[in-house]
C-alpha cells in the first residue's frame, strides 16, 4: 500500500518499480535497433557520420541530460543572486 | 510559393467578411462598457462569443486582398488573405476561445477588454497587407498585453510592464524606421518578403527579432510573463512570439543567419532552466528554447521547413498554454508556483497533474503528441538542406526541453517531496479549458493530417515511420534515465530561493548604478567648482552655476518634462525652416 494513501507511483515500492520499468523500456528501445537495424537512409543521425553506431541517439539524450545539468551547477554558481536581489539598492 | 486557398471555408456568416482585428475590438469595447459588478455575466458571455462569432467571420475570408484604405499616399490593406495569414488566424481565434474560457471568473474587467484588444491586434497583424498597418497592431499588442502584465498588481509586475512596455515600443520603432526606409528604397509599403539586402531589412529583423526573444533580447519573456495573473500569463503566451514567428515566416524565409541565432535561441535558455526556481520562469525559458525551433526552420527556409515552423508555433500554442495554464492553476490555488516550496499537489490536484503530464509529453515531443508532429519537420527539413551542426544542438536541445519541461515542473510542482500544501482542484472552467487544449495535443499529434491539411505550402510528410519513433523513443528514454540517476546520487541541484542574473541585469542594475556614479560625479565636479570659481564667476554666471544655482539644483520631473519637450519643438522647428 502506498504511505499516506498516495498514488501508487508516489510510494518507494512504486518508485522503485517505475525506476525499473524505465531502465527496461530504455533497454527495449535499443534493442530494438539491434534486432531491426534502421532502413539504409533512414536513420536521420547517418548524415552526421561520427555518430552513426548503435543507439547514438540513446547516449546522445543521456550525454545531453549529463551535461546540461553539470553545466548548470557551475552556472549557478556564477550568477545566483538572493531571491530579493533586485529589490535591495546597491 | 503558398499553396492555393486555405482548406477551410463556411458561408455561415450571414455579412460581409471583415478584418478579423475589427470584431475583436468591437468586444473589447462592448466589454469596456460592460464594467458594472452585475454585467459580469455579460463580460463572460462577450469573452466567449467573441472568438466564437469571429471564427465564422475568418471562415468566410475569401483569398485575396481587401479593405484597402488610401491615407495620404499610401495603400493600407488590412485584410490579405492567403494560408499562411488562415492558419495563423484560426490559431489566435482557438487560442482566445481556450484563454477565454480559463479567464472566465476573472472580475477585473480590464484584464478581459486587454485580452480581446491583445487578441485583435495579433489577428490585425497577421493579416494586415502593409508595413504600416503591421506597425499599428505590432504597437497594439505592446499597449494592450502590458496591462496583463500590471494586472498582476505588484511591485514587482508594475517594474516589469515598464519594462516589457519599453522593449516593445522600440521593437515598434525599429520597424517604423525599417518601413520608412523600405518606402524610400523601393517605393512599397507591401509586407512580402524582405530580406537583410539593406539597412531597412536588418532594422525590420532586429524589429521582429525583439517580439521573438532573440539572445540578448530575450529578457522581456522571463521577466514579465511569471509577474502577470495566471490568465494574464496564458494569454501572453499565445499571441506576441507568435505574430513576430509569422513575421519572420513572411518576411525572411531562407535567411541563413536565423538557423544560426535559432540554433542559440534553442539552445541557452535551457540551462537557465534546469538552475531557475519559478516554475513559470522556467516555462518563459521553455518558451525561447521553442522559438528557436521555428527561428531555424524559417531560416532554413524550404517548404518542409516553413511549414515545421509555422506547424511548432500553432502546436506551441497548444502545448504551452497548457503548461502555463497548469502552473497558473497552481499559482491560483497555492500562491506561488516556487519549484523548491512545492510538491505533493498530486493528491489535491489531479486533473491538472494529468493536464501538466499531458502538456510535457507534448512539448517534448514523444510520438502520439502535438509536439512530435511538428518538431520533426524541423529536424527532418534541416538535414535535408546539410545543417548537421545546427541540427546536433537542436537534438541536445530536445533532451533538454525534457528534462526541463517534461520532468522538471511536473515533478517539482505535483510530486517531489510531499509540500503538505492544502490545496483545492482547479475551478472548472480552468479544467474546461486545459482538458480541451490537452485533447487537442493528443488529436493533434495521432492525427497529424488534420494540422497538415491546414499548412501553408505543399511538402508531403510522414511523421511516423520506425525510425523517427525510435530514435526519439531512445533520446527521450534515455535523458530521463540521466535525471534519474542524477537526482538518486545527489548530482541534481536541488530547487532555491533565489534569483539568476540575466541580460536584464544590464538595464536593471548596471545602468542605474553608472547613472547614480555619474550623477554624484558630476555633483562633485559642480561642487568643486562652486568652491574654486566663486571669484571669477560673473552675477549672472553665478546664479546659474553657483551653489543652488539654476543648473546645479535637481530639477523636478515635471520641469524636466517640459526642458526636454521645448527642445523636441524647437529642433522641429528648426528642421521645418531648414528643409523649406
Amino acid at each position: 500500500m502506498p504511505e499516506h494513501g498516495g498514488l501508487f507511483w508516489v510510494s518507494k515500492r512504486g518508485a522503485r518499480i517505475a525506476l525499473i520499468g524505465l531502465h527496461v523500456a530504455a533497454l527495449i528501445a535499443v534493442l530494438i535497433e539491434l534486432v531491426l537495424p534502421f532502413p539504409a537512409g533512414g536513420k536521420a543521425i547517418k548524415r552526421v557520420e561520427e555518430l552513426d553506431f548503435l543507439a547514438s541517439y540513446a547516449l546522445w539524450g543521456l550525454g545531453s541530460c549529463v551535461v546540461l545539468v553539470l553545466l548548470g551547477l557551475v552556472l549557478r554558481r556564477l550568477i545566483m543572486r538572493d531571491e530579493d536581489y533586485y529589490e535591495q539598492r546597491p | 510559393m503558398i499553396a492555393g486557398p486555405f482548406p477551410l471555408h463556411l458561408e455561415l456568416w450571414p455579412f460581409a467578411a471583415m478584418p478579423p482585428a475589427f470584431l475583436f475590438f468591437a468586444g473589447a469595447l462592448l466589454i469596456a462598457l460592460c464594467r458594472a459588478e452585475s454585467l459580469l455575466w455579460l463580460r463572460q458571455c462577450l469573452l466567449l462569443v467573441t472568438p466564437v462569432v469571429g471564427t465564422l467571420n475568418l471562415l468566410a475570408l475569401d483569398p485575396g486582398s481587401s479593405w484597402v484604405w488610401r491615407v495620404l499616399d499610401f495603400e493600407l490593406v488590412q485584410l490579405r488573405v492567403d494560408r499562411l495569414s488562415m492558419l495563423f488566424g484560426l490559431l489566435f481565434h482557438l487560442g482566445t476561445l481556450l484563454a477565454g474560457v480559463y479567464a472566465l471568473k476573472v472580475r477585473d474587467s480590464y484584464q478581459h477588454v486587454a485580452a480581446l484588444a491583445y487578441a485583435g491586434s495579433a489577428l490585425g497583424a497577421v493579416f494586415a497587407g502593409d508595413l504600416i498597418s503591421l506597425f499599428f497592431y505590432w504597437e497594439g499588442m505592446a499597449l494592450a498585453s502590458v496591462v496583463l502584465v500590471w494586472a498582476g498588481r505588484s511591485p514587482q509586475s508594475t517594474g516589469a510592464g515598464f519594462r516589457y512596455l519599453v522593449l516593445h515600443l522600440v521593437s515598434g520603432l525599429l520597424l517604423l524606421a525599417g518601413a520608412v526606409l523600405s518606402f524610400r528604397a523601393t517605393g512599397n509599403l507591401a509586407f512580402n518578403f524582405i530580406g537583410t539586402d539593406g539597412v531597412a531589412g536588418w532594422l525590420i529583423l532586429l524589429a521582429f527579432g525583439i517580439k521573438c526573444g532573440f539572445p540578448f533580447l530575450h529578457s522581456w519573456i522571463t521577466d514579465a510573463y511569471p509577474q502577470a495573473t495566471p490568465s494574464g500569463t496564458v494569454f501572453l503566451s499565445m499571441f506576441t512570439t507568435k505574430v513576430a514567428v509569422y513575421s519572420l515566416a513572411r518576411g525572411f524565409p531562407g535567411t541563413e543567419v536565423l538557423v544560426t541565432i535559432g540554433t542559440v535561441m534553442a539552445l541557452f535558455p535551457i540551462f537557465y532552466a534546469v538552475i531557475e526556481n519559478d516554475l513559470r520562469r522556467v516555462l518563459g525559458y521553455s518558451m525561447i528554447n521553442q522559438i528557436g525551433f521555428m527561428v531555424v526552420g524559417v531560416g532554413v527556409g524550404t517548404e518542409l521547413a516553413l511549414n515545421g515552423a509555422v506547424a511548432h508555433a500553432f502546436n506551441e500554442v497548444l502545448f504551452k498554454g497548457l503548461l502555463f495554464m497548469t502552473m497558473g492553476a497552481v499559482l491560483y490555488r497555492v500562491g506561488h508556483v516556487l519549484g523548491s516550496d512545492l510538491g505533493g499537489l498530486y493528491r489535491s490536484m489531479p486533473l491538472t497533474t494529468v493536464f501538466c503530464a499531458v502538456g510535457a509529453a507534448s512539448i517534448s515531443a514523444f510520438p502520439l503528441f502535438n509536439g512530435f508532429v511538428s518538431k520533426s519537420m524541423i529536424m527532418t527539413a534541416m538535414l535535408k538542406e546539410g545543417y548537421s551542426l545546427a541540427w546536433l544542438g537542436l537534438l541536445f536541445a530536445s533532451a533538454g526541453v525534457f528534462h526541463h519541461a517534461g520532468i522538471k515542473i511536473p515533478y517539482f510542482a505535483f510530486f517531489s517531496h510531499d509540500g503538505g500544501i492544502a490545496a483545492r482542484e482547479a475551478p472548472r472552467n480552468m479544467l474546461i479549458a486545459m482538458a480541451v487544449a490537452a485533447a487537442l495535443c493528443i488529436l493533434v499529434g495521432s492525427y497529424p493530417a488534420l494540422l497538415y491539411g491546414l499548412l501553408p505550402w505543399d511538402a508531403g510528410y510522414d511523421p511516423y515511420n520506425y525510425p523517427k519513433v525510435i530514435a526519439q523513443l531512445q533520446l527521450l528514454l534515455f535523458s530521463a534515465l540521466a535525471f534519474a540517476w542524477l537526482k538518486l546520487t545527489g548530482i541534481y541541484p536541488p530547487e532555491l530561493r533565489s534569483v539568476n542574473l540575466d541580460i536584464d541585469w544590464i538595464y536593471r542594475r548596471l545602468l542605474p548604478n553608472l547613472g547614480r556614479a555619474g550623477l554624484r560625479a558630476w555633483a562633485g565636479a559642480g561642487a568643486i567648482a562652486a568652491r574654486m570659481l566663486p571669484g571669477s564667476l560673473t552675477p549672472a554666471m553665478r546664479r546659474l552655476l553657483g551653489a543652488g544655482g539654476a543648473l546645479v539644483r535637481s530639477a523636478e520631473t515635471s520641469i524636466a518634462v517640459l526642458v526636454v519637450g521645448g527642445t523636441f519643438i524647437v529642433y522641429l522647428v528648426i528642421y521645418y525652416v531648414w528643409n523649406l
